[in-house]
Parts: structure tokens; C-alpha cells; sequence
């Protein structure tokens, strides 16, 4: 979760605004680099990222707000630029930089003129001047700031090129009273925004025609939607196929460091907290870290180049048959990163009723976090072919997808009647992608992720130990003749199997025993029918809270399982056996589980993003309710289907 | 605000067309919209307000428009209710 954003007073702050895809992100990232994280707006969930720049001794806080085209406009994002430039939820800024694409210059004079209208010292910055000189233009910048009254500055965020001089521009930022259109008159606003034109700018904007001929191709109703299949299985598969080293890395330093620490700490609670519960736990987690930063890393990319929005045309064509606009793609394709940024994403989709639509389906996508139950399942089902594992994989996307367009279909006919909205979409230029900005991006996106498997679930895994420790159950009968059999034993190997077996037998009543095992118990009844013993009972009660920590509950539960011995958490997780001997994960089970994660929302914080978004509990419980219930009937049927077939 | 004129306000000539009859490559300005407030309000804010000219770039689904730099795609379901004047005809 993201925290609100608090001014500091010590240091310069300093908005950046500007329309959507002008390069916005990219200067603020070249101005603050590492020194910035992601929050809240105050009093919104809109996300913003905040980042330090230190020149000639000044110290400035940059916050990078969202992409607008006008302050006016009734949506919830000009609502927090104009709250964040007046000063309303925050200290005010001491001043504004608007970035304004030199190749489209009237269109995003709209937004200075607003910008001029308030009482902000404000100075201009010039993007992709460089396209525009390409292109035929040339602009006087001195010029074009004297008849603005404000400091104008040509920037290339990607090389860096000028930002020194909009730093020496901020230093005593320009504000001279010169005649402006009134803002809404837009006749008026563009006879003003000709003339400064006409007076500053040079030649006629040239536009080529490979734009055309690619755009012909990307949105093509054939060639377009192999495109998109191509472009969407080259992302998973490098995603899959990149992160299987860096996670079994991740796996192997884990494993080695539950063995380093339990030999150093002596025998008690705190070793096996911190061998079982913390180790084991984040572990579980933490190792799918590296998909998760490639996911980021190659949405930023594509974002980058400009194809997401054509992409979003050729979804369209398809999603509208199940009554959802072509942009809720957008957030569909993040939600495979995280329902909530997805969630967050749905306000690009301009109609309140096809954005409510759009985040009640959300959460079906397979996000990242739940990437460890795939992986965990898919292994058990599928333990020697990788190529049917990789099919189920696959499966389970699919499974997600369809559901998420059978609710919509669903919703639409029912709760929310009627057509989605029409699609009208800026079409960003093609660019080459910048690795700096999705290095960054990928950086931001994982820190937030290690700070919720450092705070949130590292709680959860601490909680879950203690209550599978406690209370100390005493020691069975059966464990102690073991141990008295192999302590009067001739025989080394036959004293180890009775030792082992002793040890099983005490763990095994030790959970059993345990609160976690009460609430397990309590519970199974009602999961009995999927297929679950009361250990499973506990990971989906507990995963519940977030997705991923199913694993790490899995994990914890079955740490001191004896049975399996010098593997790593994942393999020790799959080999885990019930109170009967059985292993959990049997395959009419590890199917019903698998379909259960698929469909069911299992995410406390997607529920209260949802409740936020849709300021409504209604649609919060609704969601809940519902994909819990698919969900529970889906893996029943599969359950039964695949017990009768095994 | 910018904000487009509403669809009775104009005259209707037998020049002006529905965005979605224009030819490809050809220039034009927007005459009158059908559509409603909030989309005619989020056109505007992205330069395609009554009045301003642009060039057809792709017909079909969607329709591609230049105006100046910006490229902007349109479903038919909104270029079948923008009527446009063919620059040609249009002063």
C-alpha cells in the first residue's frame, strides 16, 4: 500500500504537469532518478511519484502528476492537479512546471493558459523539441516566454539535455501579467494560442506516413490481432523463460540462509521462528520477485513505444461484445501485474458505468501474486512434463480472462444494463522505449512489493507460526517409544528412520494441536468438498489477505515436516503430507485449487481499493461475494471431475 | 471549459457529411456533434473541438485522425455522429 503524500517545508516543491505522453515521466525521472517513491494524493487514491534534485545547493521536491488535458475537466484526476496546484490538500507549491510537446504546441497551450490563470510561479519546458526541428519546426523560446510571461525552456528528458537550464530556470521562476484568454472560450483560447504560435515558431509541422502504414497494420482486424497475440506471448514467455534463473537463485540463497541462521541460533521458539516463520514464510514470497520486476519492466517498455493504445483499439473489437470499452485493456493487461494498480488504471475508462464494470472484473486476471500458487500447483499436477505444466499455466491465464468477460457479459445484462462507451483515444507517436524509465519504473514497482512482503506478510508468516506453535501440545506416546527404540538400536540407519519418524509424529500432533490447526478444523468442513485437509483450510483462510502469502502459509505450516529433507521450500511444500500420510497436494486436490485461485478473490486490499474506487461497499462485497462463490463452485466441479477421472 | 457547440445549434448545409463517409487523406473541420456531453468534452480537450480541422488518416474501426500532432482513434459508433465539412467546401 502507498502512503500519503506529506509536504516538507525545508525543501523547494515543485509540480510537474502536463498533457498525457509528452514526456512528463521521463524528465521526472531524469531529474530524481532513484531518490523517489510512489503515493497517494492526499484525500485520493490517485498515485503520484515523489523524488528528491539537489542543483547548486537547492534542494527540490518534484511530483510528477498525472497526465491531463485540461484542469477543467469534471474527472477525478484534473480534480487533484487543480487540488494539488491550489494548495488545497497540501502545502502549495512554489512552482509549476508544464511540459508541453514542442510538435503539438496549440493543444497543450490549453493547459498553460489554466496554468497562467493561477497564482503559481510557472515555468514552461519544452519536450521533443528535437522531433520538432526533425519535422520542420523551429521555436524561439525566448520569444515564446516573453509573450507567456514565464520562463520557457527547451528539455530532452532521455538525454538530459537542458535540464540544467530548467533548474537555473527554478531558481527564480518568471511570472509577468500578460493578457490571457478566458479559459473555457476554446474560439478565443485558440485565436491566442495562433498568434503566439505565429509570433515564436517557425515552418510547417511535416507528418510522415510511416505512422499511417504501421497504424494500418496495428490496428488491422486480422493482422491487428496477430500482432497482439504475438506481442502478448513474446512478454509472457520472456517473462517465464528470463525469471527461472534469477528464481532459483533467489530459492537457493533462501535455503542456504534458513541453514546458516538455524545452525547458529540454538534450539527454542526463536530458532523456529525465525528458521520456519520468517525464512520460510518470505522465501515463499520473495521468489517471484524476479517475474514481477520483468512483468513491470516490459509493460513499461511497450507502454513506451506507444502500441498499448492501438492495442486497446484492436481489444475493442472484442470487448465490447462482452459490454466493456476497448480502454480496459489497460487496466486488464496491469492487472497481470497486480489488481490494485489495475483498479487504479480503470479511471482512463471515462464512463462511470463501464469503469465500474471494468473493476468488478479486474481481480479475475492472474496477477503476479498469484504466481507462487500457479507455480506451487502446476509442479504437482504436471511434475514430470513441463510442456503440459507450461499448458496449464497458460490455462489458468485463459480461465481468468474468460471468466473476467463472462462476468462482464453478466454484469452488463444485470447490475449494470446497457452498452459500453465508444472508444475515443489519443494515439500516441511510436517511440523507441527507454530503458531508464522501466528500469525505474520496475525498481519503484518491486520496492513497493519488498515493503509489503517485509511489513504485511512478514506479519502474517510471524502470526501464522505462532499460531501453529502455540499452544504446546506434549509429546505423543507413540514419538517417545520411537525415540526409546532407537536409542537402544545397534543399528545406525534403522535409529535415524525411527528418529525421523518420531520427529513426524510430534510435528505433525504439535500443528494438529495448534490454534492455527483449531481454525483449520473449524473451517474444513466447508472446503471438505474441494478436496481440502485443514492445513490447505488455513493457507486459503490466511492467503486471503493477500494471494502470495498462500505459499508462505503452506510453507510455514509444513517447515518441520521431516518427511522431505535437503530440497528447497517449493519442492518441501509439494512433497507435504496430510494427517493420513496422504500428500496434500494429490492432484484431484492441486486442480481444485489451482481453478479456486484462479477465480477467487483472494486480496483484502483489492477490496478495499475497490470500495474506494467505487466509493460504495456495495460493489466491494458484491465482487467478493461473487467470485468467492464461482470460485468455491468451479473447483468443486473440478474436484469431482478430476477425482472420478484419477 | 472547452466545450462543443450542441447539435442544434448549427445549420446543417448539404456539404457536411458524417465523419465516418470521408474519404482517406482528405482534410476537414468539424461542422456539428451528436454525442454527449461528456464525450464532446473529452474530444475537445484533445484538440477536436467545433471548428478545427483535421486530416483522415484511416477510415474504418477505428478511424484514425490527424490534427496538427495529435493522432487520435475514433470507434464508428462516434465518427458516424460528427458531421464535417470537407475543407474544400467548407468557407
Amino acid at each position: 500500500m502507498t502512503t500519503p503524500v506529506v509536504q516538507p517545508s525545508a525543501a523547494k516543491s515543485i509540480l510537474l504537469l502536463g498533457n498525457p505522453n509528452v514526456g512528463k515521466t521521463t524528465l521526472f525521472n531524469r531529474l530524481c532518478g532513484l531518490r523517489s517513491a510512489t503515493a497517494n494524493f492526499p484525500g485520493s487514491t490517485v498515485e503520484a511519484r515523489r523524488g528528491s534534485s539537489s542543483y547548486a545547493n537547492t534542494k527540490r521536491i518534484f511530483t510528477d502528476l498525472p497526465g491531463i488535458y485540461s484542469l477543467n475537466a469534471t474527472d477525478e484526476l484534473s480534480s487533484v492537479c487543480c487540488r494539488a496546484l491550489d494548495g488545497t490538500d497540501c502545502e502549495p507549491p512554489d512552482a509549476v512546471v508544464v511540459i508541453v510537446d514542442a510538435t503539438n504546441l496549440r493543444r497543450n497551450l490549453t493547459i498553460v493558459n489554466e496554468v497562467l490563470h493561477k497564482d503559481v510561479p510557472c515555468v514552461l519546458a519544452l519536450s521533443m523539441v528535437d522531433i520538432a526541428q526533425k519535422s520542420g519546426l523551429t521555436i524561439d523560446t525566448e520569444k515564446f516566454g516573453e509573450k507567456l510571461g514565464c520562463h520557457v525552456v527547451a528539455v530532452h528528458p532521455r538525454t538530459g539535455q537542458g535540464v540544467a537550464s530548467l533548474h537555473e530556470a527554478l531558481d527564480k521562476p518568471k511570472r509577468d501579467a500578460k493578457p490571457l484568454p478566458p479559459i473555457g472560450e476554446s474560439k478565443v483560447v485558440n485565436t491566442w494560442a495562433n498568434e503566439l504560435i505565429a509570433s515564436s515558431v517557425g515552418g510547417e509541422l511535416a507528418t510522415g506516413t510511416f505512422t499511417d502504414r504501421v497504424d494500418k497494420a496495428f490496428t488491422h482486424p486480422i493482422l491487428g490481432m496477430f500482432v497482439f497475440a504475438l506481442v502478448m506471448t513474446g512478454l509472457f514467455w520472456t517473462i517465464f523463460t528470463l525469471a527461472a534463473f534469477p528464481m532459483d537463485l533467489v530459492d537457493f540463497i533462501f535455503g542456504h540462509v534458513g541453514t546458516f541462521v538455524g545452525g547458529v541460533l540454538p534450539e527454542g521458539d526463536l530458532h523456529d521462528m525465525v528458521v520456519d516463520g520468517v525464512i520460510s514464510g518470505v522465501a515463499g514470497t520473495v521468489v517471484f520477485l524476479p517475474q514481477i520486476c520483468l512483468l513491470f519492466f516490459l509493460i513499461s517498455l511497450l507502454e513506451d513505444t506507444g502500441y498499448l493504445a492501438r492495442a486497446a483499439f484492436v481489444m475493442d473489437r472484442l470487448l465490447r461484445k462482452f459490454g466493456l470499452p476497448g480502454q480496459s485493456f489497460v487496466p486488464f493487461l496491469s492487472a497481470h501485474a497486480c489488481a490494485i494498480p489495475a483498479i487504479m488504471a480503470a479511471r482512463i475508462v471515462p464512463d462511470r458505468r463501464d469503469r465500474i464494470a471494468t473493476i468488478l472484473v479486474a481481480p479475475f486476471f492472474s496477477c503476479s501474486a498469484r504466481l507462487p500458487v500457479y507455480v506451487l500447483l502446476v509442479g504437482v499436477l504436471f511434475i514430470d512434463s513441463p510442456f503440459l505444466a507450461g499448458l496449464a499455466f497458460f490455462g489458468c491465464y485463459i480461465l481468468g480472462a474468460v471468466a473476467a468477460l463472462f462476468t462482464a457479459f453478466i454484469v452488463r445484462k444485470t447490475v449494470i444494463p446497457g452498452t459500453s462507451r465508444p472508444m475515443m483515444l489519443e494515439l500516441p507517436t511510436y517511440k523507441m522505449p527507454s530503458i531508464r524509465t522501466a528500469f525505474l519504473t520496475t525498481v519503484d514497482r518491486a520496492w513497493v512489493f519488498l515493503k509489503n512482503a517485509g511489513t504485511v506478510i512478514l506479519a502474517i508468516v510471524v502470526i501464522l507460526w505462532w499460531l501453529s506453535a502455540y499452544p504446546k501440545i506434549s509429546t505423543p506416546q507413540s514419538a517417545i517409544s520411537l525415540r526409546e527404540a532407537a536409542s537402544i538400536t545397534s543399528q545406525p540407519e534403522e535409529a535415524e528412520r525411527l528418529l525421523t519418524e518420531a520427529d513426524s509424529i510430534e510435528y505433525t500432533a504439535q500443528l494438529s494441536g495448534s490454534f492455527a490447526g483449531q481454525l483449520g478444523k473449524f473451517f474444513e468442513p466447508a472446503f471438505a468438498p474441494l478436496g481440502y485437509d485443514w492445513k490447505l483450510t488455513v493457507g486459503v483462510l490466511t492467503s486471503f489477505a493477500a494471494r502470495e502469502v498462500f505459499v508462505s502459509t503452506i510453507a510455514v505450516l509444513t517447515a518441520g515436516d521431516d518427511n522431505v529433507e535437503n530440497v528447497g521450500v517449493i519442492q518441501k511444500i509439494e512433497y507435504a503430507k496430510r494427517d493420513d500420510g496422504e500428500r496434500i497436494f494429490n492432484i484431484p486436490t492441486a486442480a481444485s485449487l489451482l481453478v479456486f485461485f484462479v477465480l477467487a478473490m483472494q486480496c483484502l486490499p483489492t477490496i478495499a481499493v475497490t470500495k474506494r474506487e467505487t466509493n460504495s461497499w456495495n460493489w466491494a462485497l458484491l465482487q467478493l461475494s461473487y467470485m468467492t462463490v464461482l470460485a468455491w463452485i468451479a473447483s468443486f466441479v473440478t474436484f469431482t471431475i478430476v477425482s472420478g477421472v484419477v | 471549459m472547452t466545450v462543443m457547440t450542441p447539435i442544434l445549434t448549427p445549420k446543417l448545409d448539404q456539404h457536411c457529411i458524417p465523419l465516418s463517409q470521408l474519404g482517406e487523406s482528405e482534410t476537414a473541420v468539424v461542422h456539428v456533434t451528436d454525442l454527449d456531453f461528456d464525450e464532446r468534452e473529452a474530444l475537445a480537450a484533445m484538440g477536436l473541438y467545433q471548428d478545427a480541422s483535421f486530416k483522415l488518416c484511416q477510415q474504418g474501426q477505428p478511424c484514425i485522425i490527424q490534427i496538427e500532432a495529435t493522432r487520435l482513434g475514433l470507434s464508428r459508433e462516434v465518427t458516424s455522429r460528427i458531421l464535417v465539412r470537407r475543407c474544400g467546401v467548407c468557407n
